[in-house]
């Protein structure tokens, strides 16, 4: 942890005004699809991709945190909660944002393995959302 | 410049600045889990969402957490 601290901050700036901007989310709070394979909780390196017209009620939660620590109440009632893509829809309605992204990607932030995570999981999922047009990611965690 | 320019919510603002984020916001007070609140209050999820979003167009100083108060959240 101490030595992931040290790095540089890998700021990068904008090239065009928010209500140009296509958001994606990046979320690590063990979000997937129904009817995808479900995070392992004893520690899970691995993604998933949810597509941008999403219907939250098709998602749920597999994370390895306990609740004290992850209240997941409030996100089983409304997936928004840790994984706004509905808001982000009526953000993009209301012009406040150009566009929703046609992919989303999803982890569970819950890995022993940190400096793997570090030095391959987060390059690939950045690879893989430089992959389509995307000007802007929201991160969120559980 | 390679990159992409990325904002990020946390309700544990401490763990959060260690790793020295670009851009980020913690709403104060919010459970761990409740990034945007609550599922009740929609209104409140836009908040903190709008708010998040636009600290891609403010100056913020990379590598804190803005800790913000949000009014609404139980």
């Amino acid at each position: 942890m101490a030595d992931l601290s040290r790095r540089c901050v890998p700021y990068t700036p904008i090239t065009r005004k928010l209500s140009d901007m296509t958001i994606a989310i990046v979320s690590t709070a063990g979000v997937h699809m129904k009817n995808q394979t479900p995070f392992a909780t004893e520690g899970d390196d691995t993604w998933r991709e949810i597509p941008g017209d999403v219907n939250t009620v098709d998602l749920m939660i597999t994370h390895g945190a306990p609740e004290e620590h992850y209240d997941r109440s409030e996100a089983l009632k409304d997936m928004n909660v840790i994984f706004p893509i509905g808001r982000l829809r009526e953000l993009q309605a209301a012009g406040f944002i150009g566009g929703v992204a046609a992919k989303h990607l999803t982890l569970m932030g819950y890995s022993l393995r940190l400096q793997k995570y570090y030095n391959e999981t987060a390059p690939a999922v950045a690879k893989e959302i430089e992959r389509s047009p995307v000007d802007a990611v929201l991160l969120t965690a559980g | 410049m390679a990159g992409i320019p990325t904002v990020l919510i946390t309700t544990d603002w401490e763990s959060s600045e260690h790793q020295r984020p670009p851009r980020a916001i913690c709403p104060e007070g919010f459970k761990w889990g409740h990034s945007l609140g609550t599922a009740e209050n929609k209104d409140l999820q836009m908040e903190v969402l709008r708010t998040a979003l636009k600290q891609l167009e403010e100056l913020h100083m990379p590598g804190t957490v803005r800790r913000l108060e949000f009014a609404g959240y139980r």
